[in-house]
């Protein structure tokens, strides 16, 4: 609780010392770096992007005004730097680089490694949705913004953003029953 | 079955890696970065002051070049050796001016009101003219001229409008200037640009009215300067020109915004002063403001709250020392429980803009020491800044988080001082949330632009 009147105050700040704003920004750094996850789903482009993130924050600190909380605010400048990316070469020379021409083995192990670390099987499903869906899904459901937020973020009307939901949802659900991960059971 | 929200939301609540993925390893790999960053805005500062003596012998050297350049100067100097009359050639002055997105704050629009250039200008085109160009470089032939006619006050329109105009340089000082079967010669070398000739190669057009009137020669002394319209039969102002009566280059042309695409709402309105918003899509703040000063009108992008009860204030006074006064307008782009946020735009009667620099990063800078500090239950924070020091003490409980050093906050108010200084108050915070005191910081003119000068400390608790 008094986590957020501190972040309210973030927004009278316009320039602190490196050292403070670490301590200030520590607490989002793992929420930074999922969603850099959830986008790129590569995790050296997330260590990267969320880096990124931080960085820009620190340069943008005077132009927070607290329109959203702190935590919208840095999903946001991650996202803007994810899709400003996708348009650059920086993207191609890293998937190049990081998946050899004998696609088959290197791609399998690092997806093999990521899928036992999850926490959970639901976030295979959520992986495999294609990028709007996934990034829809997951501000609602593990982010908790409300669809008007969602819609600020995408750019399109709440209501855009239900249909969304809604198909992101049939398409994660059907994947996991497929692979019966959805049990009747697990709802209690 | 229909999955419900709360299903997906249990579902995915909590990470979905096991381990920490943001590591320490990555914090310091940011906090380098951030160091950097730091030392590059503390470094713009200095760069910014001693940015205006490096341009100043940079553009001398321009100059220079330029000059030497200048055909007609090397004519005069090697002339002598050159008995086949070569022509002076100008192919560097383009035919039509680069069309803008806009004119630069330093800029303004001229709305030319006559037929002079009309080849290429037609009445009603909205030329930017760079007024301080001929002060940082020499007057090139060819090119457009924003120069003050010589015509008594009494027959310029309302508001001096047609006190200035533009016309074009054709003869340099030194030179004489010939006009034969509608050919400009210089020194008796041919003219070769495409202005250089009154007809321009059509067949249409007698030159004998214009020609008889241009028909004597004349002789350019020190710094005098002919200039000459485009279209010579048009051009009633015509002849020779000295430095000090050229008031700037025109260097582009814009569009003219037609006022119906936008609706404009009135924000301020003194005399013959008055600032318009922009309404745009977004609602909460303006992104584009007019400016409507006795007869001239010019469009910014500053940002200003679009809430009914804070409109733009604004101050007459001469910041820049030069006996005529400018509009300092104050806008309130945020606002919060008992925090205001605040920007200035320093604009003058030609609508061009006086750059304010930011006082938080010069305040950053001139904090000399800046402490916080854990005295067992207490804790002391210290700022000392243009030398005055404050001291502060607080309870060690009275925050969550405390910052290492005062964090300067944001601009709270602009304001002309007592003595007529423009000062800029800042916050400044011991933790987030804890106010510490107000920094007020004080602007004087330098260099073409309004910079932070002196630093005090106002307790305001």
């Amino acid at each position: 609780m008094d986590r957020d009147r501190e972040d309210d105050s973030l927004k009278y700040v316009t320039a602190l010392e490196p050292p403070d704003f670490r301590r200030v920004m520590e607490a989002y750094s793992e929420d930074i770096w999922n969603y850099a996850y959830f986008l790129s789903k590569k995790r050296e482009l997330a260590d990267d992007l969320a880096q990124e993130t931080f960085v820009k924050a620190f340069k943008q600190l005077g132009s927070y005004r607290g329109e959203a909380s702190v935590k919208t605010w840095l999903i946001a400048i991650t996202r803007n730097t994810w899709y400003s990316y996708r348009k650059t070469a920086f993207i191609r020379k890293v998937t190049l680089v990081g998946f050899l021409p004998s696609k088959g083995a290197a791609v399998s192990a690092e997806t093999e490694y990521m899928r036992r670390a999850y926490s959970d099987e639901v976030w295979e499903a959520v992986l495999a949705l294609p990028l709007k869906y996934r990034e829809a899904l997951v501000l609602q459901a593990h982010y908790h913004m409300s669809v008007e937020e969602i819609g600020k973020m995408q750019g399109i009307s709440a209501t855009a953003v239900k249909s969304r939901l809604r198909r992101a949802k049939e398409r994660a659900g059907k994947l996991l029953k497929e692979r019966g991960a959805w049990d009747e059971e697990d709802r209690v | 079955m229909k999955r419900t929200e709360s299903d997906w939301t249990k579902r995915l609540e909590k990470r979905p890696f096991r381990d920490m993925q943001f590591t320490t390893g990555m914090w310091e790999q940011v906090e380098e970065r951030l160091h950097a960053a730091k030392q590059k805005r503390n470094r713009r500062i200095q760069r910014r002051l001693a940015g205006g003596g490096l341009a100043v012998v940079a553009l001398f050297m321009i100059a220079a070049v330029a000059l030497w350049a200048d055909p007609s100067l090397q004519a005069r100097l090697f002339g002598r050796f050159d008995q086949g009359r070569s022509p002076i050639v100008d192919t560097s002055t383009p035919e039509m001016l680069p069309l803008l997105q806009e004119a630069e704050p330093s800029m303004f629009i001229h709305e030319i009101s006559d037929d002079a250039m009309a080849w290429s200008y037609g009445a009603g085109t909205a030329l930017v003219i760079d007024p301080d160009y001929y002060s940082a470089h020499a007057v090139s032939r060819g090119d457009m001229i924003y120069y003050k006619r010589k015509v008594p006050k009494a027959e310029t329109g309302p508001g001096g409008r047609y006190a200035y105009s533009v016309m074009r340089v054709i003869g340099m000082p030194g030179e004489r200037v010939q006009i034969r079967r509608n050919q400009i010669y210089i020194d008796n070398h041919k003219l070769e640009a495409f202005y250089g000739n009154g007809t321009r190669g059509r067949q249409d057009i007698q030159l004998d009215e214009a020609q008889s009137a241009l028909a004597d020669d004349v002789q350019l002394g020190e710094g005098e300067y002919y200039l000459l319209g485009d279209i010579w039969w048009r051009s009633g102002d015509y002849g020779v020109f000295s430095l000090s009566e050229l008031a700037g280059k025109a260097v582009g042309y814009v569009k003219k915004q037609p006022k119906t695409t936008a609706s404009w709402v009135k924000q301020y309105h003194e005399g013959e002063f008055v600032i318009y918003a922009e309404e745009g899509a977004e609602s909460g703040m303006y992104r584009r403001y007019e400016v409507a000063w006795r007869d001239m009108a010019k469009n910014f992008d500053w940002r200003g709250t679009d809430n009914p009860s804070y409109t733009p204030q604004v101050m007459l006074a001469d910041v820049d020392h030069d006996k005529t006064v400018e509009a300092v307008i104050v806008m309130v782009t945020g606002y919060g429980t008992g925090v205001y946020e605040k920007e200035v735009h320093i604009v003058r009667e030609n609508l061009t803009e006086i750059p304010v620099a930011d006082p938080v990063d010069a305040a950053q800078k001139a904090v000399t020491k800046a402490q916080v500090r854990a005295e067992g239950e207490r804790v002391v924070a210290e700022l000392a800044i243009g030398g005055q020091t404050l001291t502060e003490e607080y309870a060690a409980d009275d925050a969550e988080l405390w910052f290492e050093e005062p964090g300067i906050g944001s601009i709270i108010e602009f304001r002309m001082d007592e003595e007529g200084y423009l000062t800029a108050d800042l916050s400044v915070f011991a933790s987030p949330g804890m106010y510490m005191a107000d920094l007020s910081v004080r602007y004087d003119w330098k260099d073409g632009e309004l910079i932070p000068v002196r630093f005090a400390i106002t307790d305001r608790s």
